[in-house]
């Protein structure tokens, strides 16, 4: 009715539209997905602190090589894909194809080198909780990037045909995901091969 | 403002499979949200029978009208169905109509990933009941499926699993799509602050679903892994615990049981403005109360687990969950405010408001003992913890859905639900369901331990279960009225116009039923009663004509 | 007639609905359980309190209610506007200060129940442990070298307790969670698998108190019923010599060669197996429990110091046939492994 009243609600509705729909769908999609994770990471913290040694005595100590090779893998491709997110925002996309592949070449090479490292473990899934919580979790962790390169490779597809020249959002909903994931990848690396004591 | 005529254009005759095909089909959350509903009337109507079987076993100490195992399936499936393919999405059905018109926008903002969270309810809700058709049954291990009881049981057991993976995958995906549309598809001038209370309740919801449900997920996928793949998560024998999977459980439980009330507290905060013709007392305390809930709702999931000895600080727990009860009790001050120096219109959809404040308010309080871990000892896992959570749910929910159908029912096909029959439904389904659960609270403090399939004669449990199992025959005769009332409604047709009750959100702004794209023109929002304002600039432009609608 | 069809806003109609509210509200506090030993009668008295207050709060409200809307029903002809008001700041605020009042002045009674509820007496007269599994409780007289037990499906525990003596009660489970319930005295605790639980309580009451499995178990989870006496402590002495004693006048005839034992519904179909010392003699156990696992092992006695003899565990319907080893003559006790001594028995190896 006043003027104050019509600023105000211009003033929101400018707010509002900043975020893209489906960047602001993802950033949501991925608080759920972390809480699923967090339920995993309670239980984790629950059984390690009762544990006196991690892993505990009758699992094999995990071979560090190529887990350890794998999350810097992951840890680097953050920057690609930062480059992604920086290319649709500031040159309208141009570039942006080379660094999606890059980020997709680096999250294939992570699938090879964790599916390689899970190949020697000398324990298997039914060997008690440390076995169940290993499994379950790197094995979910796993099928998320896998989630996230299948993203990668539809991102990319949409930048072959020119498409990110014209919106933002697919690039930076998979911006969004993809930290997600690593993120995801670090912590299960801390938890599995950093914290063997 | 538009005037209301049947659109035909929306009933074109065209080829039968062509509309039904169009349904199948549909992206439009309207036809969704009317699928919705239609879907967990279904499944209502399966629920009930299922929960009328269980009261008939139970007319009868010793009975053998079922057998245990019978009655063990007839109860987890029953919870199952109502909890998560009844309540919420009958709640999600409102949502999903209602929303997008009361913010003004076209439509949800991803509607085909609307329409596949709609899809994936009927996938697992028949997911869960094809347990019955397999050997060994259905599931049989409560709709909380304690371990390790629930590693026990075959197939059934995994179905369900799978089933309640499925809803709860579409209630995230349809959560997610609730919050961006209403934080970014609001009308120009509609500001947060001026959003209609069902749209505040179905974004407190969402927000509950998207961080509450994957939580219950992880449990789902830990339980079904000890089930088939050698996990031992929950197993004490080989380090795991049960503790994991009732902490797990209930700290979506509990928010979970907010996803079922919030909607339905939107529902009756649109109903009683309305009808006491005044806007909502205290609007901003009701959002703030919202929000405390919706907080607050993830702080208390251990009292369901006050009698298992799992946890240390009871205290906590038991001062969370009362401190809960101060933002809910804030809703009642706000709907008698409301009422308070109204003019009162006792229709229908009213009617039901009220009944729901009548009965949530029982179930606001029952609880109160139970929220007392000492107390809870006493009743926790009787009959009481049943008259508690069906005064919630039943009392309150289903009372609100069905003041929902009453109010909204005008809105969605552009016709009146009978008054009278309206009011035997009401008055029907009030007293029996009074007599289904008032005496559950005598059973649980007489000490009846819930989900019994059998009880002794001299326990002196009969009389009182009788009652229950009359008073859930009248219930069942009141849905039978109701489903009567809406053929002979449907067929009648009693137009009613684009606003019939003179309420006061955008989604009165439009014709009814509303066009395939909800709106020709918006009123110009300047409050949270857009609707109210152009009716009073148009009785005082036209001193004393009315507008559309009467 | 005229009542019920004047409009819910009838005086008269409200009258009887606020009656029909207002009846079991009056009749309600009664129904309690008044607890047969000190901390239920707390807890019987903190259901009373909860009444007070929570009963003052619902009448209050309803009545608030009702009036509203009786006084402020909208009359016929009357189509002018209610006063269009908001609600002020300071009142809003004020509707979460007085359920916070509410909930304060409440809070503090349950935590003085729950301290003495809790409580764990550390001199306990009696130590039981009880154990529950599908579908059964079994109790543990530790420090008597007493084990009493229910028949599943064919009779219900049956346990004396001292009046007036502490009694600890330590709370575990064989399979699924259980709860151990005795409505009179008004408390019930779990018995989780890998997790005992542990309380006290001194019952002051003599009688014969019901209990039974509160948490659902599966599929005969309404059968897990119990009896609870609450005697004197002589009677009690007594009870528990009868019951060591009657564990030795069990008898039944050898059968040389063979014996067979049926389980069916978690029971073996004897307490009694006999044999002859010296003859090779093969033992047929049949499980007739669909899907449930059992098996057969003979001990030195109940507390299982030394153990003579088992077979494998096998699911049922199914039996197995092995050979026996060579016993000196004497009593024995067998049990199967699964069940404990809900499904047990005295082996009898007579002299040749």
């Amino acid at each position: 009715m006043s003027a104050r009243a019509v600023d105000r609600a211009e003033f929101d509705a400018r707010a509002v539209r900043g975020t893209s729909s489906s960047v602001m769908a993802m950033v949501l999609f991925v608080a759920s997905e972390t809480m699923f994770f967090i339920a995993f990471f309670g239980i984790y913290a629950a059984v390690y602190s009762q544990q006196p040694a991690w892993p505990p005595l009758k699992i094999p100590l995990p071979d560090m090589g190529l887990p350890t090779a794998g999350v810097i893998v992951m840890a680097v491709s953050v920057i690609p894909m930062a480059l992604v997110v920086r290319s649709v925002r500031t040159r309208g996309g141009a570039g942006v194809t080379k660094w999606l592949v890059a980020t997709l070449v680096l999250g294939v090479a992570f699938c090879v080198l964790q599916i390689a490292g899970y190949s020697s473990l000398g324990f298997g899934i039914n060997d008690g909780i440390y076995a169940s919580l290993f499994y379950l979790m790197n094995g979910l962790g796993l099928a998320h990037v896998i989630g996230g390169v299948v993203f990668l490779v539809m991102v990319s597809q949409q930048a072959a045909a020119g498409e990110l020249a014209l919106r933002r959002d697919p690039a930076e909903a998979l911006a969004v995901y993809w930290l997600f994931v690593v993120a995801l990848t670090i912590a299960l690396y801390v938890a599995f091969f950093a914290a063997v004591s | 403002m538009a005037v209301t005529e049947v659109r035909e254009e929306a009933m074109a005759p065209s080829p039968r499979g062509g509309r039904i095909l169009e349904w199948l089909t549909t992206t439009d959350h309207k036809k969704i949200g009317i699928m919705y509903l239609v879907n967990s009337f279904i499944f209502f109507a399966v629920g009930g029978i299922l929960a009328l079987l269980m009261r008939t076993q139970l007319a009868q100490p010793d009975n053998t009208f079922l057998s245990a195992h019978a009655y063990n399936e007839v109860f987890t499936i029953h919870g199952t169905i109502m909890i998560f393919l009844v309540i919420f999405p009958f709640l999600a059905g409102f949502g999903n109509y209602i929303v997008p018109l009361q913010i003004g926008a076209l439509d949800m903002a991803f509607p085909r990933v609307n329409a596949l969270s709609f899809w994936l309810l009927p996938v697992g809700g028949l997911t869960i009941l094809s347990g019955f058709f397999v050997p060994g049954g259905a599931a049989a291990a409560g709709w909380t499926a304690y371990v390790p009881l629930s590693t026990q049981g075959g197939t059934g057991q995994d179905l369900w699993i799978l089933g309640l993976m499925v809803v709860g995958t579409a209630s995230i995906l349809g959560a997610i799509n609730f919050i961006v549309t209403i934080l970014r598809m609001r009308a120009p001038g509609l500001t947060m602050m001026r959003l209609p209370a069902f749209t505040w309740a179905t974004l407190s919801t969402s927000l509950l679903v998207v961080l509450a449900t994957p939580v219950v997920t992880a449990a789902l996928v830990m339980l079904l892994s000890d089930r088939r793949f050698g996990t031992t998560f929950f197993d004490p024998a080989h380090g795991g615990s049960v503790g994991y999977y009732l902490n797990t459980f209930w700290f979506f439980g509990h928010p979970e049981v907010y996803m079922l009330i919030l909607g339905a507290w939107g529902i009756v905060s649109e109903i009683i403005p309305v009808f006491a013709g005044k806007p909502l007392y205290g609007y901003k305390g009701l959002v703030l109360a919202f929000l405390l809930v919706t907080a607050l709702s993830f702080t208390v999931w251990a009292h369901h687990m006050f009698t298992t000895g799992l946890i240390t600080n009871l205290s906590f727990f038991s001062a969370t969950t009362e401190m809960i009860s101060v933002p809910t009790g804030v809703l009642f001050f706000v709907w008698l405010g409301t009422l308070w120096k109204g003019k009162i219109r006792f229709e229908v959809p009213m009617l039901f408001a009220l009944g729901f404040i009548a009965m949530f308010l029982i179930g606001g309080i029952d609880g109160v003992w139970m929220a007392s871990p000492a107390m809870d000892y006493a009743i926790h896992d009787t009959f009481w913890v049943v008259a508690h959570i069906h005064y919630v749910l039943f009392g309150g929910t289903i009372f609100g859905v069905f003041a929902g159908i009453y109010f909204w029912f005008p809105k969605m096909s552009g016709i009146y639900l009978g008054d009278r029959l309206g009011k035997w439904h009401f008055w029907l389904m009030l007293i029996g369901f009074n007599l289904t659960f008032f005496p559950m609270h005598i059973l649980g403090i007489r000490g009846m331990p819930r989900r019994i399939a059998l009880y002794g004669p001299t326990r002196g449990w009969t009389f009182l279960n009788q009652l229950s199992t009359l008073g859930s025959y009248l219930i069942a005769i009141s849905i039978i009225v109701f489903l009567v009332n809406l053929f002979l409604s449907v067929r009648k047709r009693r137009r009613a116009g684009d606003d019939p009750w003179q309420a006061n959100t955008l989604e009165w702004a439009t014709t009814s039923p509303p066009p395939a794209y909800n709106f020709d023109r918006l009123p110009p929002v300047r409050s949270n009663r857009p609707v109210y304002d152009a009716r009073m600039k148009a009785t005082a432009a036209a001193d004393g004509a009315t507008g559309g609608g009467s | 007639m005229r009542g019920l069809r004047g409009g819910p806003s009838s005086p008269r109609r409200v009258a009887v609905i606020a009656a029909a509210l207002l009846v079991p509200l009056a009749l309600a506090p009664g129904c309690a359980y008044q607890g047969i030993a000190p901390t239920s009668q707390k807890v019987h008295d903190l259901y009373v309190t909860i009444f007070v207050l929570a009963g003052a709060v619902f009448t209050g409200v309803i009545l608030w209610l009702l009036f509203s809307l009786v006084a402020f029903r909208r009359r016929k002809g009357d189509e002018g506007q209610p006063p269009q008001r908001e609600g002020r700041a300071p009142i809003v605020v004020g509707f979460f200060l007085i359920g916070l009042a509410i909930v304060s002045l409440l809070f503090p009674f349950g935590e003085r129940v729950l301290a003495s509820v809790d409580a764990v007496n550390p001199n306990p007269q009696v130590n039981i442990r009880m154990e529950g599994f599908q579908w059964e409780w079994t109790a543990y007289y530790q420090g008597e070298g007493l084990v009493v037990t229910g028949k599943t499906l064919k009779q219900p525990l049956v346990f004396d307790v001292p009046v007036d003596e502490p009694i600890k009660m330590t709370l575990v489970s064989r399979d699924v969670m259980h709860e151990f319930f005795v409505p009179a005295l008004l408390f019930m605790r779990n018995a989780i698998p890998g997790h005992p639980n542990v309380f006290t309580f001194t019952p002051t009451q003599l009688g014969t108190f019901p209990g039974q499995c509160a948490q659902f178990c599966g599929l005969w989870h309404s059968r897990m019923s119990f009896v609870m006496r609450v005697v004197s402590p002589i009677d009690y002495q007594a009870w528990v010599k009868a019951e060591k004693e009657a564990v030795l006048k069990v008898t039944c005839p050898a059968h040389p060669g063979n014996v067979t034992i049926t389980a069916k519904n978690i029971s073996w179909n004897t307490n009694c197996l006999s044999i002859v010392a010296g003859q090779p003699t093969t033992i047929t156990v049949v499980n007739d429990d669909a899907g449930i696992n059992h098996n057969f092992a003979i001990f030195d006695s109940p507390d299982r110091h030394q153990k003579f003899f088992q077979t494998g565990q096998f699911a049922g319907v199914a039996s197995h046939t092995d050979q026996l080893p060579t016993l000196p003559p004497g009593h024995y006790y067998f049990q199967c492994q699964v069940h404990g001594p809900a499904m047990s028995g005295v082996f009898i190896v007579n002299p040749a």
